[in-house]
């Protein structure tokens, strides 16, 4: 096993450990930890696909701006630790479609054949994943999306502006 | 030094874009004219929002001689198929804009920002239409889907509303993460590709290395998010709920424009699909089940159902389920019948859009005080209050139940000649048997309103419906029109549906 996919799949672990965690904790600043977790060891696959400014905008907008912004909500809110045996009868419900449904995908994966190898783009230059690179792309071919994002914020903006003040009284 | 692109943004580009940013632009305008002129009543906005829909049809319309097929590397498809999209949505937008005169006073939901949000999400489901790339479809979907949670959440001080909006939130998200993921698994699949073209392209040459299995599961996924959005059986329990909980007005536009578009992508993904030949057949065993499940869970659950509105959502489960049909017509056959199945979901789709905006319409009519008139109670003796209301929902139901001479006829007929066609004779008789269930709940309606005595005093309304009666008598005369005279519109449905073929 070479150095790449050793860490390939450390890194793999501890996404997965820490998306798990997300939704297992009890106490939310538990499950907003586990997910800066989360994407820290995302951003290091990121760092194995030659990314490293998706790494890096991962590291500073999703763990860094974003889960901080989390985390002041959860404070702000303080909610009480969730009780997992209120659930009762349906939990269990849960716990059996959710196995069944992973032992279907489980069989159908191992039980498919797949092909040796994905398609592979050759021409990886060093100038991949570089910052000019990105800027080039978001600007050329993906300019419309790039736009088309910004109307989606500010959908998004006038939304919650909207619902918080739904409830308020008129005049 | 290495070769950056060269930015290319030529008038083409601009013309295809235009309508759209017309329509994005005139939403932020209502956005903006209500924080510099504030007044008690919104009326005045909605007869704006109305004028910019019209105005970006008109635009469309006159621009789609001087675009190309495709725009902004591919990204902006403007063929004959998304403007006949396009087309749909802006009269759907603008009759649920009709219906909201005089209904949102009536639910103290009366707010400026509805029509700016209607307008941006008119215009997010213009971009999922005219989508030529899977990022495109997405944040078109995005944009439509984040200003409809808000639109759902509308009614004031309303647990119904709420709690539907965070019902559609949740599976949205949901739905929006299968998408996504179907995507990654596309892109990796097609050796990076995210344009439908190129995907198209890779997959007919398909020695070039790709590897079916991830394709696949990535088309599976991206399928089922779309099939989730038009909820057919079994990924129909958000939609009963959702419809009732929002505005009527809202509902409208859920039902028909929103439904609409998400079946315009489906079918660009179920084309894109049959060019996968191992996945063709299964993909149509799959939907030939759901379409026979949507059709009868529908049917069945909405003959008990006492709520206009609840009917109504059953009703467009099992609407789906018919338009299912021309959709498998498409994906298994070829040449002039592919079209054909095409062309006759188009045809049914815009039928479809007229019935229910119309049906929700009279719904939205009968709204008093902040209470709904969906109970079938309101509709008692409707003939004695409100003899042309009840009229054109006369002529709406029996078009919902396809009898002739109406559109939902017409559109059933082409429909399921179509499928004859194509082989679906089981299927066929199935949604025939269906239809003829659906005459007893559609007509109980008919029935109360003529057979029955007004129960208690009738209340006026406190706000002029005039307007709103208005776009009533438009939808029924449309639906009458497109039930005498389909010729000329199937000749245009059929004309937009070639487009999809390559």
């Amino acid at each position: 096993m070479g150095a790449e996919s050793f860490f390939f799949y450390l890194f793999g672990v501890i996404v997965l450990a820490g998306a798990l965690g997300v939704v297992v904790m009890s106490n939310p600043v538990y499950s907003a930890i586990s997910l800066v977790l989360c994407f820290f060891a995302l951003a290091g696959e990121y760092v194995l696909l030659h990314a490293h400014f998706v790494a890096a905008a991962q590291v500073l907008v999703y763990a860094g701006a974003i889960m901080v912004l989390f985390l002041f909500v959860i404070m702000l809110m303080n909610p009480t630790p969730a009780d997992a045996r209120e659930a009762g009868g349906s939990a269990l419900l849960g716990w059996l479609l959710g196995g069944l449904f992973f032992a279907a995908i489980f069989v159908a994966l191992i039980t498919a054949r797949l092909p040796g190898s994905l398609p592979v783009r050759s021409e990886v230059s060093g100038y991949f994943g570089s910052v000019e690179q990105i800027g080039a792309e978001l600007f050329t071919r993906y300019l419309w999306p790039f736009e088309t994002a910004g109307v989606i914020l500010l959908v998004g903006i006038v939304g919650v502006v909207v619902l918080a003040r739904l409830h308020r009284k008129e005049g | 030094m290495h070769a950056v692109l060269a930015p290319s943004f030529t008038s083409a580009d601009f013309w295809a874009i235009a309508p759209v940013t017309f329509l994005v632009f005139c939403g932020l305008a209502v956005l903006l004219l209500d924080a510099f002129f504030p007044r008690r009543e919104h009326e005045w906005l909605a007869y704006l929002s109305i004028a910019s829909l019209l105005l970006t049809g008109a635009l469309a319309s006159w621009l789609q001689g001087c675009a190309s097929r495709e725009a902004l590397s591919g990204m902006l498809l403007t063929d004959p198929l998304s403007h006949f999209a396009v087309l749909t949505l802006l009269v759907a937008a603008a009759l649920s804009c009709i219906s909201s005169l005089g209904y949102l006073r009536e639910m103290r939901a009366d707010r400026a920002e509805y029509y700016g949000l209607l307008l941006l999400c008119t215009a997010g489901a213009m971009l999922m239409v005219q989508a030529g790339d899977l990022v495109m479809i997405f944040l078109g979907l995005e944009t439509m889907s984040i200003a409809l949670y808000v639109l759902v959440a509308m009614r004031p001080d309303n647990r119904l509303s709420t709690e539907a909006s965070l019902k559609y939130f949740l599976l949205g998200a949901f739905t929006s993460a299968l998408l996504l993921f179907g995507m990654a698994l596309v892109y990796g699949g097609s050796g990076g590709q995210t344009n439908l073209g190129e995907i198209l392209a890779t997959l007919q040459s398909s020695s070039a290395g790709t590897s079916p299995v991830v394709l696949i599961a990535g088309a599976i996924l991206v399928l089922l998010g779309f099939l989730f959005k038009v909820a057919v059986v079994p990924f129909h329990m958000w939609a009963p709920d959702v419809y009732l909980g929002a505005p009527t007005n809202v509902t409208a536009f859920m039902a028909t424009g929103v439904k609409a578009a998400a079946f315009v992508v489906l079918l660009r993904l179920v084309g894109l699909s049959s060019a996968m030949t191992v996945f063709r057949g299964h993909l149509a065993d799959v939907l030939w089940v759901l379409a026979a499940l949507s059709m009868t869970v529908g049917n069945l659950v909405a003959l008990q159902q006492t709520s206009v509105k609840r009917m109504l959502a059953y009703s467009s489960i099992t609407h789906a389920g018919y338009m299912l049909v021309g959709v498998l017509t498409f994906l298994t056959s070829s040449g002039e019948l592919a079209t054909r199945g095409t062309g006759s979901v188009l045809f049914y789709l815009v039928a479809y859009v007229l019935m229910n905006l119309g049906a929700f319409g009279v719904v939205a009519l009968l709204g008093r005080e902040g209470e709904e008139g969906d109970n079938l109670q309101c509709f008692k003796g409707l003939s004695r209050n409100r003899p042309l209301v009840a009229l054109a929902m006369a002529v709406l139901m029996f078009s919902l139940a396809g009898i002739p001479p109406s559109a939902g006829f017409m559109g059933k007929f082409y429909l399921f000649a179509a499928g004859l066609k194509a082989g679906y004779v089981w299927l066929v008789v199935l949604a025939l048997l269906n239809s003829a269930i659906s005459v007893f709940y559609y007509l109980r309606v008919v029935m109360l309103m003529y057979m029955q005595q007004p129960e208690g005093e009738y209340r006026k309304a406190e706000t002029c419906q005039v307007c709103a009666s208005c776009g009533l008598a438009l939808t029924s005369l449309g639906v009458v029109l497109l039930g005498i005279l389909p010729g000329g519109f199937l000749h245009y449905a059929l004309e937009s549906a070639r487009s999809l073929l390559p």
